[in-house]
């Protein structure tokens, strides 16, 4: 009896040690929160976006710099007029499963995305495309009804990558959590609120990447994350909280990777709820909040204070100036507009979404307090906060809330349309402060039509100042990714749009 | 003075009060859990004063100093004292002490005005502070940069207030209702009591985050929530007092004397059963502020920018790697207060345990 427990034992150490071996090269990844979803259609959150990433493609690929290049497209061609793109699909690319990529089935992909019964939160991406035709094995045409210009930007969107017609089917509701892509990784395992399991897809079309699998933690603890990276638990640990920036990138096998993010933080102001529908008093709000001060003593100095509705980087950006610290200034104009003493609202907040975003709220309610607004916190869970802040006008009751907007498609359309046009008041876009401005909306129509990227440009700026000059929002900051990586990590990619990509990444250990 | 059984009850009463305070202050923790609470007493009620600045005042320039940064205990011309000097935090990290400057601190200065007691005083007169334009951080200041004594003091109602409400809304509901399921007996002790088993087959803590949930979030509805996840163990506690106490000879005489059944439970049966609840009062006091500051530091219970101490410890938390004291002192407040409750509690319950 001993000795065969002995035996187990020693098989069991084997075991460990090979599972120790395999390990050394799986790069594992703390994300903040889990994956919501592994539809890629579905998915609306960034954890779960840098999932999908490496396991199925788009069609256009979006440069770190920002260049959009044909990726499951070999070439495309747009015709003079704007409203055809023919795309040729590149040859020898085979699904997770064996199924080879052809027109018909990005057909079925994209029709499945522009499925109005399927009511995709990204829907707007693709919605102008009117026709889908296969012309043979390997092209396809997309038709519009008018030239959409950002329609290139939108097939760079990982929602809009293709996934697998028939795969859908078999699966059904379960597709979530079976993905079957091109991408260079297949999936293996998703232990919900765990871990999701990667492995090597040594088939890809544009070669086996090094490692042999990734594999994603969620771990909501900041200090978990943190100390999991510190301990070599975990490759790389994204969002370090600002004060752990210099402890961290003191330690000899750990740096902090600092890159900006396409991300903007905000609080808008409910446009039907008194008294933001005074001009004045959103900018009083806006002159009484030192963003400079948050951004160097709240986020250590990791964001940008905000210059536009949008972040640079972006197709569209101009800088259009900033409020200046001015709580003078602030008092003068609520004077005007009738509140000399003041006023009382709430500020809604999430707590642990954005990078020290309660702490920002806190600043800004002692800030706001100087000129005499009286604002009280409200924080709500991410999911309950969502919920409260998407509610149609009639019911909506949030005055002002903290909200941040990734344009990660790199094209002001997707930064200003969701958030200013009137089509898009929450629920049905992402205008939740309900602003709704004729001039603001003719801009955005234009500049989404306009085939000329220097006229787009010019509408946009335009557009951009009147937002600055009308402020729907307290403008705040862009944000920056701070991700913690282990030295022996090398060529992970830590993408503008929010996902850490580890294609062409390997480890040194 | 006919009804022997009250005449008995007094006369008992004046031999057995001396004995029970006798034991209780002969015990040495039992007295310093009183120390402990009746120092937090005094902090509650001489908030302001006490407290050098306000508990709302955020610095974005001085955010997590460290206790004793910018301090010395020599002045510019070597005097003996405590001398402080501005200290700033840089942006990106570190803190920069301006040793240039030095200020005394000095008990009994100028500070901002307040009121006192409902208004009926107002004073501007601090027990210790700065004599100069800086700000002396005894405890250090938290993330907002605000002055963590001052914090700590001005929170400390919070967390007795929660603490006395929640026991006061268990003794209410759970004495009447244990006392009367077991006088009455039945159907009824089966049902009551059935419904107290469910009731304490929840941890207590998360059958008040359950109602906390329900209810919504908030100081007042952790106050109920706590309250009711109070209630089960004293309807227990009353139950098993007065099923011995309802079979003893002076019930058994009321009842003889004609008294309605009712008017005896509450005239004779439940004050002579209160000596275990007290003794649990005491003990559910530190559960309900230990509960209490659970559900603050789970983000259910006060909102910020309240200071109450498990909210204080939850924001802390992220800043233990760089600044422990943020976390550290709330923690250490609540373990006191906790601590004292508790000590107390079990030093009456070895006073009034009648076999000791």
């Amino acid at each position: 009896m001993p000795s065969r427990i002995k035996r187990a034992l020693l098989l069991a150490l084997l075991a460990l040690l090979a599972g120790g071996v395999s390990l050394a090269q799986t790069l594992i990844i703390a994300q903040g929160t889990d994956a919501v979803t592994l539809d890629p259609h579905d998915s609306t959150d960034s954890p779960s976006a840098t999932v999908t990433s490496h396991i199925y493609e788009t069609l256009f690929e979006l440069t770190p710099d920002g260049e959009i290049l044909p990726h499951l497209a070999e070439s495309y061609e747009l015709s003079d007029d704007g409203l055809t793109l023919t795309l040729t699909l590149r040859e020898g690319v085979t699904f997770h499963d064996g199924t080879p990529l052809t027109a018909e089935v990005v057909e079925g992909s994209l029709q499945r995305f522009l499925n109005p019964d399927n009511a995709f939160s990204f829907l707007f991406l693709l919605e102008p495309i009117q026709e889908i035709e296969v012309l043979d094995e390997m092209s396809l045409e997309l038709r519009l009804n008018e030239p959409f210009a950002p329609l290139m930007s939108n097939l760079t969107h990982s929602s809009t990558a293709i996934v697998l017609p028939s795969a859908v089917e078999e699966h059904g509701d379960d597709f979530y959590r079976n993905p079957v892509g091109t991408g260079p990784f297949k999936f293996v395992s998703w232990e919900p609120n765990q871990s999701i399991d990667l492995e090597r897809n040594d088939d890809y079309w544009g070669g086996a990447p090094e490692l042999a699998g990734v594999r994603f933690l969620a771990v909501p603890e900041n200090t978990t994350r943190m100390a999991m990276v510190e301990s070599g638990e975990a490759h790389v640990a994204v969002r370090v909280p600002p004060q752990d920036i210099q402890r961290l990138d003191a330690l000899d096998n750990i740096t902090v990777e600092n890159v900006s993010s396409v991300r903007t933080i905000y609080i808008y102001f409910n446009h039907n709820i008194e008294p933001f529908t005074d001009q004045r008093v959103r900018q009083a709000v806006n002159y009484a909040v030192n963003n400079q001060d948050i951004a160097d003593f709240v986020t250590g100095g990791a964001v940008r204070p905000s210059d536009a509705a949008i972040s640079p980087g972006i197709f569209g950006y101009t800088p259009v100036g900033q409020y200046e610290y001015d709580p003078e200034r602030a008092r003068e104009l609520l004077a005007e507009a009738g509140f000399e003493d003041g006023f009382s609202t709430t500020l809604y907040s999430p707590s642990g979404r954005y990078l020290q975003d309660i702490q920002i709220a806190e600043a800004i309610q002692s800030m706001l307090a100087e000129v005499g607004i009286d604002a009280q916190i409200e924080t709500l869970e991410w999911s309950a906060y969502l919920d409260q802040t998407n509610r149609a006008a009639e019911e909506n009751n949030v005055p002002m809330g903290l909200m941040g907007w990734g344009t990660v498609t790199g094209d002001a359309d997707y930064g200003l349309f969701a958030l200013f046009h009137t089509s898009e008041h929450v629920p049905a876009g992402s205008n939740r402060a309900f602003y709704s401005s004729e001039e603001i909306d003719s801009l955005l129509d234009q500049a989404r039509t306009s085939t000329d990227p220097a006229e787009r440009e010019e509408l946009y700026a335009e557009a951009l100042q009147i937002i600055h000059d009308d402020a729907p929002w307290l403008f705040l900051h862009s944000e920056t990714q701070l991700v913690a990586v282990n030295d022996a990590v090398e060529g992970l990619i830590i993408h503008p749009t929010e996902r850490v990509l580890a294609f062409d990444a390997s480890l040194n250990e | 003075m006919t009804e022997s059984p009250a005449g008995t009850k007094t006369g008992r009463r004046a031999r057995a009060v001396p004995k029970w305070r006798r034991r209780l202050f002969s015990s040495p923790l039992a007295v310093t859990g009183m120390v402990i609470i009746g120092f937090f007493l005094v902090v509650v009620v001489a908030a302001p004063f006490i407290a050098p600045y306000s508990p709302s005042q955020q610095s974005l320039r001085t955010t997590y100093i460290p206790p004793g940064t910018g301090v010395s205990f020599r002045g510019p011309d070597g005097q003996l004292g405590l001398w402080v000097s501005p200290a700033t935090r840089t942006p990106v990290g570190g803190v920069t002490v301006d040793e240039s400057e030095q200020y005394p601190v000095k008990f009994f200065v100028r500070g901002d005005s307040y009121e006192w007691l409902f208004g009926l005083l107002k004073s501007d007169l601090k027990l210790f502070g700065v004599d100069g334009p800086v700000k002396f951080y005894l405890l250090g200041t938290d993330e907002q940069g605000r002055d963590l004594f001052s914090r700590l003091v001005h929170g400390a109602w919070i967390s007795l207030f929660i603490g006395l409400i929640a026991v006061a809304i268990g003794i209410l509901i759970g004495v009447p209702l244990g006392s009367v399921s077991a006088f009455i007996g039945g159907s009824f002790d089966l049902v009551v009591q059935r419904i107290v088993d469910i009731m304490l087959a929840f941890p207590g803590i998360l059958l008040a985050i359950v109602l906390v949930a329900t209810f919504g979030t908030g100081l007042r509805n952790v106050m109920i929530a706590v309250g009711i996840a109070s209630i089960p163990i004293y309807a227990r506690i009353a139950r098993s007092s007065v099923l011995s106490l309802k079979e003893r000879e002076f019930v058994e005489a009321a009842g003889a004397l004609g008294r309605p059944r009712l008017s005896t439970l509450f005239r004779h049966v439940i004050p002579n059963s209160l000596a275990p609840i007290i003794v649990q009062s005491s003990l559910q006091m530190a559960v309900a502020i230990l509960f209490a500051a659970g559900l603050g530091f789970l983000g259910l219970g006060a909102r910020p920018p309240q200071p109450e101490w498990g909210l204080m410890l939850a924001r802390g938390r992220e800043y233990l790697a760089v600044a422990p004291h943020v976390a550290t002192f709330p923690g250490l407040a609540i373990v006191a207060v906790v601590l004292g409750f508790n000590l107390v509690g079990d030093g009456l319950r070895d006073a009034l345990d009648p076999r000791g």
